[in-house]
């Protein structure tokens, strides 16, 4: 093969002027383990993603009476959107940004990894992480928190993966660069790996529930709280998951690919730490109009607003990179991939802040705009950026020419359009249905009073994003064509150049020294601010990468305290109301069940004070409401109606027990899939008594009497019972007193009836009769 | 005790007083950057361009009294 063919670096320089010469290599290794599970689990999120695609406009195979979930749970739109959501972040982009992390970590501090062992166990355990999403998710093993729905013992594990292999291998490999200069790529990397670990530490901390078959916890946040780091994290996990170490990636991969240093270095400098500085605050714009006190929701708008400035100043700094390699571009397959990355990553942060305005906010929340956007940042942004890098990196860590430079530009061509084909339609239906469910008639009735209208609306546009879908994964396959065929045709053995150069601490050179003054006859204070200004502190400071992390820590951690800690320290930012109790046993266990089957991923329970909303499902959500909400559940898309009032609005055990069974014939036109699998499984008595005193220990043991906890399963079986009854009477089905529907419904049936709940009845005067007051138990109560 | 001593603070102000803070700092790195030499930028703007240490390596190499 000609080495000719083979896109290759400049030549080594040995230090020839230095005494002691170490000899090292880059591990390229991992390298090419982290770009093939990029590629593998980039077309498991992308075929994930094509069946919910296919299962929300379709929930029928058209024509057939067989539902597009085949009646399997762990087939079904609840639990495998998580599987879609978690393969393309974690998965897909967590081996990309792995991948080009240890590639350009090694060359920009001319040093191999500090241990191939760790570098190992980073990757197998990650991939550990990946196959334990996998079977959990689509198994219902959930917390239910967007992007953070792993439960707690895999959570434990990508801790220890990510700081303990990952976080120790990388910052032990920049003590031992060889480069002085830390260049601004690992600046976002550093950024990366702190926050990341105190975004998954913090949100993750729960009470784990142990039992039998039992893989549970409740998080020690409720409600408001809950969302509120919830959404610290899940903003933040787009800042430093898909955001800062794609940008370290691209301030390298981009001057390598154009062979030219990047525009403007001092921008990248501001750029970094501007998104360092702002980004963390932006969270709380996730919760706009919901019951998150106002102050936290403008403040995240503000913050949001101003990360215009940095991320467009970054876009400008990557394109003026390209200025007189233009040409290039056109030729290039890497530089399109890198161009189009660039646009959407200016795009998608163009948009991420208009969507923060409030009024803005107002219209698009809970619609397929944010669906739109998301994908315009994922496969626009993300993937672009991951496929341009493959591309660079495949002739260069399988040491042979590229196999088709034309399949890579058909790669190009097909994954721009099937993204275009994908967000258009996806902006209309959000556009669209945002509209419908504001308007207004002319009497001030809602223009379309059925949430299935507005549905039924944006079904074609659903069904031109499958082809959008299909046309991005088929490009990615023919991105594997070019990868097989690249790897088929490396050598036997790969050449591994051997590097010579002197460890920094053997370099002569003094440390950074203060300077003298070089002005006189002037003020001390001017003198001193002569000597500041050289910057001699800056490369002191530069020079020891354990500050500069934790500086990082201090910045990140700072701005999220002083958010965090007023939200839960003030007082009046959740109000008690005096009529919400705690859930019943059943209620709980139905509760668990909700979690589990993930409804939050189509249902919202928050119904925003918005005319509009209140006109559709009652009376707005207040802060108060949710303080027993472990995880909360206020969703983030309404793919279904708001179910926060629907104890009140659909009451009806028996309507509920229909809907399960086969939702089509209840609700024409729905989209819902049918949920045979409630009317089998079991509820799980022995359970519910573990999993009340573990609530009950989150609330200071305040939450249930002893009494209560003891008689759980007599408690639950008489609430289950009743509405068994009530399903059977009606017309409905008998003998469901044992099945986990019922479960399901009791904590329906609960829904947001606390608020305007009965006062409790006095001592003496037994309420037992009255279901309504049964079902509102309270410790008081005696729970009998 | 404690609770009340919480309770009866007012953390509204913490969240000005570490804008302030957070603006004054994002300003003094503003100000470092662009005051920070050319060839200096320049170097280590050049670094992802070599696979291999370019001597000399490092500022202390340059002149920036």
């Amino acid at each position: 093969m000609s080495q000719a063919a083979i896109p290759t670096d400049p030549p080594p320089q040995a230090d020839a002027s230095a005494s002691h010469l170490d000899s090292f290599s880059y591990d390229d290794a991992i390298c090419r383990m982290f770009m093939s599970a990029m590629f593998i689990w980039g077309l498991v999120a992308f075929l994930v993603g094509m069946i919910l695609a296919i299962q929300l406009p379709f929930p029928y195979i058209p024509g057939t009476d067989i539902p597009t979930n085949f009646n399997l749970e762990w087939f079904t739109f609840g639990r495998l959107r998580p599987l879609h959501t978690n393969a393309a972040i974690f998965a897909f982009a967590g081996n990309a940004i792995f991948a080009g992390v240890y590639y350009s970590t090694q060359r920009l501090c001319k040093t191999r990894m500090w241990s191939d062992l760790f570098s190992r166990l980073h990757f197998w355990g990650w991939q550990l992480v990946i196959v334990a999403a996998a079977v959990t998710l689509p198994a219902g093993i959930t917390q239910s928190k967007e992007y953070a729905e792993l439960e707690w013992p895999v959570d434990l594990l990508i801790a220890v993966v990510w700081l303990g292999f990952f976080g120790v291998n990388f910052l032990m490999t920049l003590l031992n660069r060889r480069e002085r200069h830390m260049y601004v790529a690992l600046w976002f990397y550093i950024a990366t790996i702190v926050t990341v670990t105190v975004l998954h530490v913090f949100n993750n901390l729960v009470i784990p529930v142990f039992g039998p078959g039992l893989v549970k916890s409740y998080p020690v946040y409720a409600g408001v709280q809950d969302a509120f780091m919830q959404w610290w994290y899940g903003h933040n996990a787009v800042a430093f998951f898909l955001t800062t170490p794609f940008l370290g990636m691209m301030y390298y991969f981009l001057p390598k690919a154009a062979e030219r240093p990047v525009f403007s270095y001092r921008l990248s400098i501001v750029h970094f730490w501007s998104l360092v500085f702002i980004y963390i605050w932006a969270g709380p714009h996730h919760l706009q109009y919901t019951a998150l006190p106002d102050w936290a929701a403008s403040l995240g708008m503000v913050f949001s607003l101003m990360l215009w400035m940095p991320s467009w100043g970054g876009m400008i700094n990557f394109l003026l990179t390209l200025r007189g390699a233009w040409q290039k571009v056109a030729s290039d397959p890497i530089l399109k991939f890198f161009v189009v990355a660039i646009t959407f990553y200016g795009m998608a942060t163009f948009e991420g802040p208009m969507l923060s305005i409030k009024s803005v906010n107002a219209l698009s929340h809970y619609t397929d705009w944010t669906i739109a956007h998301v994908h315009a940042g994922a496969l626009g942004w993300n993937g672009f950026l991951a496929f341009g890098m493959m591309y660079f990196l495949l002739p260069r860590l399988f040491q042979a020419k590229l196999f088709s430079p034309k399949l890579a530009n058909l790669h190009f061509w097909l994954a721009t359009v099937g993204i275009l084909l994908y967000i258009i339609p996806i902006y209309v239906a959000g556009i669209t249905q945002g509209l419908m469910w504001r308007a207004m008639t002319e009497t001030g009735q809602l223009a379309y009073p059925d949430f299935v209208e507005t549905v039924i609306a944006i079904k074609p546009m659903w069904m031109l994003r499958i082809l959008g879908g299909g046309c991005y994964m088929a490009g990615a396959l023919i991105g594997g064509v070019n990868l097989y065929k690249t790897w088929a045709a490396r050598p036997k053995t790969y050449d591994v150049p051997v590097i010579q150069a002197a460890p920094l601490s053997k370099l002569e050179g003094v440390p950074e020294a203060k300077p003298e003054p070089t002005i006189d006859g002037v003020a001390d204070i001017a003198k001193t601010l002569n000597v500041w200004a050289t910057g001699w502190w800056h490369r002191k400071w530069e020079r020891l990468p354990i500050r500069f992390t934790v500086w990082v820590v201090i910045a990140v951690v700072v701005a999220s305290l002083f958010e965090i800690i007023p939200t839960f320290l003030i007082r009046s930012n959740v109000p008690q109301i005096e009529s919400v109790k705690p859930y019943t046993a059943l209620e709980l266990y139905g509760r668990d069940i909700y979690v589990a089957e993930g409804c939050y991923n189509c249902h919202s329970q928050m119904i925003r004070p918005i005319l509009a909303e209140v006109e559709r499902y009652g009376e707005y959500s207040k802060p108060g409401e949710f303080i027993y909400d472990r995880p909360f559940q206020w969703g983030s898309r309404r793919i279904g109606p708001d179910l926060a009032r629907v104890g009140l609005t659909r009451p009806q055990a028996f309507w509920h027990a229909e809907h399960f069974e086969e939702p089509d014939r209840i609700v024409p036109g729905s989209i819902m899939p049918p949920y045979p699998w409630l009317f089998d499984k079991e509820i799980d008595w022995r359970s519910l008594e573990k999993r009340m005193r573990a609530i009950n220990l989150l609330h200071g043991g305040e939450a249930y009497t002893e009494e209560q906890l003891t008689n759980a399963e007599a408690h639950a079986r008489e609430q289950a019972e009743r509405i068994a009854a009530q399903i059977e009477t009606d017309g409905g089905r008998g003998g469901l007193s044992e099945k986990q529907v019922v479960a399901l419904i009791a904590y329906l049936q609960r829904m947001g009836t606390d608020l305007n709940a009965p006062p409790e009845a006095p001592a003496e005067e037994p309420a037992l009769d009255d279901a309504t007051a049964s079902l509102h138990t309270t410790p008081a109560e005696g729970g009998e | 005790m404690f609770k009340d001593v919480l309770r009866a603070m007012d953390f509204t102000l913490l969240s000005q007083i570490a804008l302030v803070l957070f603006f004054l700092v994002f300003v003094a790195v503003v100000i470092r950057t662009l005051l920070r030499p050319r060839q200096e930028m320049d170097r280590q703007a050049s670094i992802p361009l070599s696979d291999a240490p370019v001597e000399p390596r490092g500022p202390e190499a340059q002149s920036h009294e």
